[in-house]
């Protein structure tokens, strides 16, 4: 084979080889930027990281392994010589002397050859090549780019919209904080779990953040009324004792009985101003004015030193001022926590109004009015309210009342332990249940309470499953059908 | 070993200057002229089918002066006999006045024999020529006799005026090489031929090729080389021409009722070794087979009803056939092509 025409082989095999090769790269790119594209989403998808670096090296790496293979095998799909120059004379119309050239020399007849033409080799697919090398490499640059702010929106935990739920129990936190003085401990806690409720809201777990912010609501709630009870019966307290006051004001010579009441009046207002130093302050200041009888003076109340009658009315109204005093500020209280959703915050509200204590003092009176022996005593029993478990108007109200610890219902088995008079009432008082107990439920009934729905039978719980908020409505639509 | 070009030279002067004589003596016909010296050379019969005055028996008959070969011509007739072409034994009085049969042999016997209007003959008559066509030898009352070397059949035949003819049966039409269409000249040559040659007629050859030199033209023949490559195309394209072949190509399917037969092959090689021979090469290019294949394969094509419906020609067909079959192409990857 001569010169020339080697040279014209090797120039259509390298034009073959290389374009082969070209194709291959370009659809070896294609190929690993759609696989390291779809690995890369995946591994965002289901691990913890998206690894893009190592996979774009891993492909860049595996890219070249191919290449090289490629590379390696192309030559073997490359024509032989011989058919290229069988080609190459048909091509040129070489009249059969390069293949006999080929075949068995023709150098003699080299200058009377034609011209070699060396075809041109196109490439007739690389448009389309091209385009899937493009969308492959735009795949992968959305999947290393674009993907990672949606693996993040993804990937955050969805979020509950409960910004009206906790906006609601921050103003009522804000307002325990305030106004009601609780203790800072109980609301730094309450704080930290609403905190945490916000943070760990997720709504791939919505029961768990709703119930969570129903006991946050039932605990705030549990808080008020513990308030609103204390301070309810500090009211009372204060009330009954001003009523009490006045009648013994109107009691002429019953000198004994007025120093006794005395004693009793210091050790309670002594209490009173314990537990409210506003009112302490100002008692000290109208001691000191000589408006009120100081605690002393009252302490040391004797049949002859009693109090005056005027002294008596005089602290009566003082006691009766703060009491209302106190009310209308539980008033505005409840309705501000009423606006936010306080829901324990309306049977306060209503207990406060409806709380008949002239009917109290009445039916104390009917009831043991011998045992009660005076108005003083009526005020102490009224004020102490230490009776028995169940509420003012029933359950073991007829029980011996006594200041001892020795008051035992025989009858009925059980022991009760005696408590001071001006004891504060225990969490598990009546008035506390009264206010954040739901409605009565019979046995066997199905009922939707206080937000809660318990299915079958038996009595519902506060406790139970909660229902979501954005779904209760419908749930009491459908049980009041 | 290739001939050189020196080598060559000679054959290739001999080649140029027939054809340039033939071409004297009878005008526009080149392209025939060259077809029928490439059947000379490939020691191929020849039919030649035109109109009446076109010039056909001229050439011939030019042709036979020209190389100086023994010439016969047979006008066939539908009452000649096989006889009246191969010949025959006759009782004849020997020289010591006994008598005994003498073969008396035919026209067949010619180096060149003319058979003038042959599809007029019966079939019984054109079939007396088969052997002669193909064996180069007669056989008669059991006695072959070989007809003399060189032996060319050029016979001839009207495509019209086809009442009381016999067309040519297949096999002897395949022992035709070429099938040569001699048409009509145009307008400057029938002036050249009504200006330069009186009542029409062709001048004498001036010169006859010598034996030697004949000699020299077909030993050149026997070495001019075909490549592996050329001998495939050669091959690929009498198998794609045949219907239900597995290289058939979809017209030869549609159109051909039987394809040609290997005897095509062998002289479609030859002829292309003489094209390459006159195009002065040692060698036969692809163009020399392309050149030489409808002449070859147009007379071996039989083409079926649909064809005829859809007036397709064998001519047609070939032209096909070498668009579809490429010469030596190699098989480039999917979504690759070449171009110049």
């Amino acid at each position: 084979m001569d010169e020339e025409l080697a040279r014209a082989v090797k120039a259509v095999k390298a034009g073959i080889y290389w374009r082969l090769v070209g194709r291959w790269c370009v659809l070896t790119i294609a190929s690993i930027s759609f696989l390291v594209g779809v690995l890369l989403l995946l591994c965002r998808s289901f691990a913890e990281n998206s690894y893009a670096g190592e996979l774009l090296l891993g492909g860049i790496v595996v890219w070249l392994l191919l290449l090289v293979v490629g590379m390696c095998c192309y030559p073997k799909h490359l024509p032989s010589s011989e058919s290229i120059i069988a080609w190459l004379d048909a091509r040129s119309e070489g009249g059969g002397l390069m293949v006999a050239a080929a075949e068995e020399g023709a150098s003699v007849w080299q200058a009377r050859r034609s011209k070699i033409s060396v075809p041109f080799i196109r490439w007739n697919t690389w448009g389309r090549e091209m385009i899937l090398a493009f969308c492959g490499g735009a795949f992968l640059l959305c999947a290393v780019f674009a993907p990672q702010k949606m693996r993040e929106a993804n990937m955050g935990k969805k979020i509950l919209d409960i910004q009206d739920e906790t906006h609601k129990i921050e103003n009522q936190l804000e307002i325990l904080e305030n106004t009601l003085e609780v203790n800072s401990e109980k609301l730094k806690e309450m704080k930290d779990i609403l905190a945490d409720i916000q943070q760990y809201n997720d709504a791939g777990e919505a029961s768990k953040t709703y119930e969570m912010l129903d006991l946050l609501q039932e605990r705030i709630d549990r808080e008020i009324s513990e308030y609103f009870n204390e301070t309810m019966e500090h009211v009372i307290s204060s009330e009954k004792l001003a009523e009490a006051l006045e009648k013994l004001s109107q009691l002429e010579n019953h000198f004994e009985e007025v120093a006794t009441a005395s004693s009793e009046i210091a050790k309670f207002m002594a209490k009173l101003a314990e537990e409210d130093k506003e009112l302490s302050a100002l008692f000290k200041q109208l001691a000191e004015t000589g408006d009120l009888p100081s605690l002393s003076s009252l302490e040391n109340a004797s049949p002859q030193n009693p109090l005056t009658p005027e002294q008596q009315k005089k602290l009566a109204e003082f006691l009766k001022k703060n009491a209302d005093k106190i009310k209308e500020k539980l008033k505005q209280m409840a309705e501000q926590m009423k606006k936010n959703g306080c829901s324990s915050c309306e049977n306060v509200s209503m207990a406060s109004a409806e709380f008949d204590l002239k009917a109290l003092e009445e039916w104390l009176v009917s009831n043991g009015g011998e045992e009660c022996g005076s108005a003083f005593t009526i005020a102490m029993q009224c004020g102490g309210m230490t009776g028995g478990n169940g509420e003012a108007g029933r359950g073991r109200g007829d029980a011996p009342l006594e200041f001892t610890n020795t008051a035992k219902e025989v009858e009925h088995n059980v022991t009760d332990l005696g408590v001071d008079g001006m004891a504060k009432p225990d969490s598990t008082s009546v008035v506390k249940r009264t206010l954040v107990s739901p409605e009565n439920v019979g046995d066997g009934d199905n009922a939707v309470k206080a937000g809660n729905l318990a299915g079958g039978n038996g009595k519902v719980k506060a406790s139970s499953r909660p229902i979501h908020p954005q779904h209760r409505k419908e749930v009491e639509n459908y049980f009041k059908k | 070993m290739l001939l050189t070009p020196e080598e060559m030279a000679p054959s290739v002067e001999c080649t140029k200057r027939i054809l340039d004589e033939l071409d004297r003596i009878l005008l526009g016909h080149h392209d025939v002229h060259k077809l029928v010296l490439i059947g000379i050379l490939s020691k191929g019969h020849i039919l030649l089918e035109g109109l009446p005055g076109v010039g056909k028996t001229a050439l011939i008959k030019a042709l036979g002066v020209l190389l100086d070969l023994e010439f016969k011509r047979i006008q066939f007739t539908p009452d000649l006999l096989p006889s009246d072409i191969l010949g025959g034994s006759i009782l004849q009085m020997g020289a010591n006045g006994q008598r005994e049969l003498t073969f008396q042999p035919g026209a067949i016997f010619a180096n060149i024999v003319l058979a003038d209007e042959i599809n007029r003959a019966s079939p019984k008559t054109q079939a007396a020529m088969l052997e002669a066509m193909q064996e180069r030898s007669v056989t008669l009352l059991g006695v072959t006799r070989p007809l003399p070397e060189p032996f060319f059949v050029l016979a001839s035949q009207n495509p019209i005026e086809l009442e009381g003819t016999y067309p040519i049966p297949e096999a002897q039409l395949d022992r035709f090489m070429f099938k040569l269409e001699v048409s009509g000249v145009d307008a400057e040559v029938l002036t050249r031929i009504i200006t330069e040659r009186r009542r029409g007629e062709p001048p004498k050859p001036t010169w006859s090729l010598k034996k030697e030199e004949l000699d020299g033209l077909f030993a050149t023949m026997e070495r001019i080389s075909l490549s592996q490559a050329v001998a495939f195309y050669v091959s690929n394209l009498v198998a794609a021409s045949q219907p239900g072949g597995d290289g058939a190509i979809d017209e030869v399917t549609n159109y051909l009722a039987y394809g040609p037969s290997p005897r095509a092959a062998i002289a479609m090689a030859e002829a292309a070794r003489a094209a390459a021979l006159l195009a002065g090469r040692p060698t036969v290019g692809f163009e020399d087979v392309k050149s030489v294949a409808p002449w070859v394969l147009n007379h071996r094509l039989l083409l079926n009803y649909q064809a005829r419906l859809e007036k397709i020609t064998s001519l047609q067909l070939v032209e096909t056939l070498l668009e579809k079959v490429q010469p030596a192409d190699i098989k480039l990857p999917k979504g690759f092509s070449s171009e110049s």
